[in-house]
């Protein structure tokens, strides 16, 4: 928006004292030799900061000359839409003349003359022609006193106020920033253009003049503090790591054991073994208790070992508690398909270790469905033979089923009491697969409800919920497999 | 396998041990002429190798090592596990290059499958895997990860124990007895050292309860070595014990460190770096950039001895991790910003940002420091009003507008980061992660940036939007809040919605306009840092130091905000009310201005001059309400008293 200082020289030099013995016409024509419409805008706003200014613009001519200029540049165009038509409309505005005195800086746009009135109020009307072939100054001197003071600008005052209403509130309250301060020691030197000059050239030249910036209420923005935190900076401890690159002992150290053994267990994976071969396998286990991650068994292969060799996988699996990945191996074991042989690994695991209470209560839901889809009845028979006693030793150290942690009851004639549990460690010692044979069931097979009585009956949606301890626990599953039975 | 090749390789690995390198070298030729399919040979004679030449051709052995990887999983087609078991010592070299070279998460990715195969390997090199992984998982701030894996060390090491007491009753095998023996020796070793890497756990966790137990067992195991004395010295600082936390790194002895070149740690400059946390800590900002100075300098020192590093050759593989210059940078950085120098923190945190640029706090910071760069620019404007005839230059100035553009970019980078990946702890490498609620505050603090940021930029919406989701936040202290109201007044304001800005601006919303939000650690006590770090901080200037000035503020504002709407009664009321309740000194220059143009408004210009002169807001310009008032002449340059005078009129 800032004027070259060249253009604003030219632009001086129109408005210049001496330029206001030219017409009207010739500085209009010397206006647009050096401006052309594109400049227009700002060099009307340098216009009005002059205007703004009586010491920038101290004679009547002077401000004849802006306001004719004001007005030529868009005289064209329909008086409202006059960018500084707003001007017109304040230097016009009638005044009370009392309070003349004070209303010269509401708008920081000084009072103008009488004559510099009557010329501006011609521009709003219909110009005659022969007034532009007037020079500035001999409007300056013309007697006024017999003109029409006053004209009705109501219609450009409404268009203005219409046309202000759509601009945001903020810059509706600015003020032009250039403010007057005459220093009173020096008020008599006069006025020097070349000095009004510079300073006109100091307030409109350059990278964001003054005349640019505008002077409205600012917000208080104080920037956010800096974030708070603790902990922050880097602290630096020395640790003394000593990681170092390592020699390979497993270089030139493969056995012949080794290959024999993996030989037998990529048949164990397919078929049983004889009892001879698995012994050897078992005692190269015993030798070595690292051997069991050396021969290829990951948890992928854990079911086709336990179909074909349930012994085997039982011992290997004990030999894998250890390990990181146990936890594989039993989820394997859980989700595999339901076999005499998975439920008789699964049986034997629980004998010799702490399972996590998690894998039981999964694998004994995964019993009893597998149980309630099976059709055929010896078949399951034989399932739950195997799965009650599982199950009985299973809630053993866990009573997991059970919602309430009440302590276990000791089955007593009020309860019902379940078969013998075979002794684990005897069992453990025992080889070959549990068979209990269908003689167990039958101790199991008395019904609950009809020796005791029933327990409020607490959720009808649900099964009846056992409440009291284990012994109740082992009665629900007996009595599930009863119900199937019958 | 012949027993031959057995013997062999027997005699190579003990030369090797015995730091005989040529003659290992010899076997191992010997041994590849009758045996050429093992690759195993040819990875031992390349450790030999890189052994023989000082640790120095980490470069090199690291190439041997790709090429052999490559060459055994081609033959070995099915990767079944099986293999990886077979091939851990090539995988565990590997990762040790990378662990040296910088390379964590190529190292951390090697060492977790190393892990799945734990059980196998001997207990010497499950251990070791052990080790290396849990440095790993510090040095990239998983201390979750490390502390799980350190307990699988005790139980290993438990387990050690009970196999050994085994081994003695069996006393057949007379080999195994002897190992475990071995073994014991070592996991007593270890235990010193799993310690310290507990501490440090739980240093990066900001559990003190455990951490004080921890430092205990560190001190009675390795009582008087540097690495524990600098852990303890750690603690005692994160708990604001800094004077204990000097008197302890003092009590290191950094002069008799064997140095970088051995160790591949720079104690002295690790020693400077401390010093600097301390002071930065207890507020003493001019001798925190003093001792980070210093640091720098010892790093440069010790870089300077090691040549260039990056050709990983040369220099002892150890000693490439020696250089801490981003963690150096990173601390400068915001000590320097604290220190009202944003530029030069800018400097070094554009630095450090190459290196940690997941670290969204360190991006807040850069934003701060751009901010507060701008910020500085426009005080400078503001600071001389220039009074000259006829001419006085209004303020708001932006300048640096290339700053505020990345400011702004710098911000948003973090608030994506922030919003999308905070949950429980946050990683912010190179200080320990940040837990929920520190998140929660750095989110609060980069809104109240962005909302900052936006407003200089002239988005408003942006700005509105921001400054809503902070007011929104539901742990926000005080003082954000309060920035929050300013700001979506601001942005509301702009955006033409006045009445809707000024109940922004009601007074009754500051409450509190403390810093530090009230940290929820009743469980993990190290919040001492937060209060004294606090206490030891200047405020910055333009900032509300009270609750009153805070409101003060709030109303000048809301002054401004009447003036929008042609209020002016009101407008005076509140300029008027804040002036009273804030040190005449502290009044900002806004509100100086907005005497200025109420005094304008009025048609007082005289006054209006007189008020930019005197730099302050007159008591009679306050008074002036009525409209009676406006018909008195005003006199140019009357005295303050003659002021007074009119007043009682």
């Amino acid at each position: 928006m800032t004027l070259a200082p060249k253009e604003l020289s030219n632009l001086l030099s129109i408005i210049s004292e001496e330029a206001c013995t030219n017409t009207f016409e010739s500085l209009s024509t010397h206006f647009h030799h050096y401006f052309g419409k594109a400049e227009h805008f700002r060099v009307g706003s340098v216009l009005v900061m002059l205007l703004q200014q009586p010491d920038l613009l101290p004679s009547s001519p002077q401000r004849l000359t802006a306001l004719y200029l004001l007005w030529e540049m868009y005289r064209t165009e329909p008086l409202a839409a006059n960018p500084f038509a707003a001007v017109f409309a304040h230097l016009l505005n009638p005044a009370p003349a009392g309070e003349e005195q004070e209303k010269v800086l509401s708008g920081f746009l000084p009072p103008i003359t009488q004559p510099e009135k009557f010329f501006l109020s011609q521009l709003m009307l219909a110009p005659p022609r022969d007034l532009f072939k007037k020079t500035p100054r001999q409007v300056s001197c013309m007697d006024v006193g017999n003109m029409p003071q006053s004209i009705d600008i109501s219609g450009l005052q409404l268009a203005l106020a219409e046309r202000q209403s759509e601009l945001p509130t903020q810059s509706k309250a600015s003020f032009p920033s250039i403010l007057n301060d005459p220093d009173p020691d020096s008020s008599n030197s006069g006025f020097d253009s070349s000095v009004a000059n510079q300073i006109i050239e100091s307030l409109v030249t350059g990278p964001r003049p003054p005349l640019e910036s505008h002077f409205r209420p600012e917000f208080i923005r104080p920037p956010p503090p800096l974030h708070v935190c603790e902990d922050e900076l880097a602290w630096l401890n020395p640790t003394e790591p000593d990681h170092s690159v390592q020699w390979d002992r497993s270089m030139c150290v493969k056995n012949s054991t080794g290959v024999e053994i993996k030989r037998i267990m990529s048949k164990a994976f397919k078929s049983p073994l004889s009892a001879q071969q698995q012994s050897q396998l078992l005692a190269e286990l015993e030798k070595d208790p690292k051997l069991v991650y050396h021969i290829g068994l990951s948890p992928a292969k854990l079911p086709d070992l336990v179909e074909n060799n349930p012994l085997v996988a039982i011992e290997m699996l004990l030999k894998l508690m250890q390990s990181s990945q146990i936890t594989e191996y039993f989820s394997v074991l859980v989700n595999m398909d339901m076999s005499l042989h998975s439920m008789e690994v699964v049986n034997r695991l629980t004998t010799a270790v702490d399972l996590p209470p998690e894998f039981i209560h999964l694998y004994i839901s995964n019993c009893i469905s597998t149980c309630e889809q099976i059709k055929d009845k010896y078949m399951q028979v034989g399932h739950s033979t195997v799965t009650v006693p599982a199950s009985d030793q299973m809630l053993v150290p866990v009573p997991l089923l059970n919602s309430d942690l009440s302590p276990p009851e000791p089955p007593g004639p009020s309860g019902l009491r379940l078969p013998p549990v075979p002794d684990p460690k005897q069992d453990h010692q025992r080889p070959g697969p549990v068979h209990r044979g269908p003689g167990l069931l039958h101790r199991v097979q008395p019904h609950p409800r009809s020796r005791r009585p029933l327990p409020p009956p607490q959720d009808p949606g649900h099964r009846r919920k056992p409440h009291r301890g284990q012994t109740r626990q082992i009665m629900l599953r007996s009595e599930t497999l009863h119900r199937k039975q019958t | 396998m012949t027993d031959q090749e057995k013997e062999m390789a027997a005699s190579a690995y003990e030369a090797f041990s015995a730091g005989k390198y040529d003659e290992s070298l010899k076997h191992l030729e010997a041994l590849q002429e009758l045996n050429k399919e093992d690759y195993k040979i040819s990875m031992n004679k390349a450790v030999v190798e890189f052994y023989k030449s000082g640790q120095t051709t980490t470069g090199t052995l690291k190439q041997t090592l790709m090429a052999m990887k490559n060459q055994v999983h081609t033959s070995a087609e099915d990767v079944d596990g099986l293999d990886d078991v077979e091939n851990s010592l090539l995988y565990y070299n590997q990762a040790i290059i990378h662990y040296h070279m910088r390379q964590y998460s190529e190292a951390i990715s090697i060492g977790e499958k190393l892990y799945q195969f734990l059980e196998p390997f001997e207990e010497k090199f499950a251990q070791a895997v052990c080790f290396l992984l849990v440095d790993l998982y510090l040095l990239t701030f998983q201390p979750e990860k490390a502390l799980h894996l350190l307990a699988v060390l005790d139980k290993l090491s438990v387990q050690g124990n009970n196999k050994n007491g085994k081994g003695e009753n069996n006393s057949s095998n007379k080999d195994g007895a002897n190992q475990r023996a071995e073994f014991t020796a070592m996991i007593e070793a270890a235990k010193s050292k799993m310690h310290q890497y507990k501490v440090r756990a739980y240093i990066q966790m900001k559990s003190s309860k455990a951490c004080k137990r921890e430092i205990k067992s560190v001190m009675n195991t390795a009582g008087n070595s540097a690495p524990s004395l600098f852990l303890k010295s750690n603690f005692e600082y994160l708990r604001g014990n800094y004077r204990k936390a000097v008197k302890l790194l003092n009590s290191s002895n950094i002069a008799e460190h064997p140095g970088p070149i051995k160790t591949g740690e720079c104690v002295r400059c690790m020693f400077w770096n401390n010093l600097g946390c301390i002071h930065f800590a207890m507020g003493k900002h001019n001798l925190g950039i003093f001792y980070f100075k210093k640091a720098l300098q010892e790093n440069d020192h010790t870089c300077a001895q090691l040549g260039d590093a990056k050709k990983f050759t040369g220099i002892p593989m150890c000693a490439l991790l020696a250089n801490k210059r981003y963690e150096l940078l990173y601390n400068c950085g915001i000590q320097l910003l604290h220190i009202g120098r944003p530029l030069a923190a800018f400097e070094c945190l554009m630095e450090a940002v190459q290196v940690y640029h997941s670290n969204p706090r360190l991006w807040l910071r850069l934003a701060e420091c751009c901010i507060s760069a701008n910020k500085g620019g426009s005080e400078q404007e503001s600071k001389g009003l220039p009074c000259k005839k006829g001419i006085v230059q209004s303020i708001v100035g932006q300048g640096y507008h290339r700053k505020i553009v990345l400011a702004s970019q710098s911000t948003q980078n973090t608030i994506y980061r922030s919003v999308s990946e905070a949950d429980k702890f946050l990683s912010a490498a190179p200080s320990s992660p940040l837990r929920k609620q520190e998140v929660e505050n750095l989110r609060c603090s980069i809104l109240a940036c962005s909302a900052y940021v936006a407003l200089a930029l002239g988005d408003n919406l942006m700005a509105l939007n921001h400054a809503e989701k902070l007011l929104h936040q539901t742990k926000v202290s005080g003082s954000l809040k309060f920035l929050g109201h300013l700001y979506a007044a601001e942005a509301l304001i702009s955006l033409d919605r006045i009445s809707d800005a000024i109940t922004h601006l009601n007074p009754e919303n500051v409450s509190d306009v403390s810093m530090g939000v009230l940290s929820s650690e009743q469980d993990q006590g190290l919040s001492h840092v937060c209060s004294v770090y606090a206490a030891g901080k200047q405020t910055p200037l333009c900032y509300p130091s009270s609750v009153t000035s805070a409101r003060a503020m709030m109303l000048f504002n809301l002054g401004s905000a009447y003036c929008l709407r042609s209020e002016y009664d009101k407008a005076r009321k509140c300029l008027h009310q804040a002036a009273s309740m804030v040190n005449t000194k502290e009044i900002p220059p806004e509100a100086i201005l907005l005497g200025v143009y109420l005094e304008l408004q009025n048609g007082n210009t005289q006054l209006a001059l007189q008020i930019i002169k005197r730099n302050q807001l007159l008591p009679t310009a306050v008074q002036r309400v009525s409209p009676d008032s406006r018909k008195k002449p005003v006199q140019p340059f009357q005295l303050p008293s003659s002021f007074t005078q009119v007043q009682r009129k």
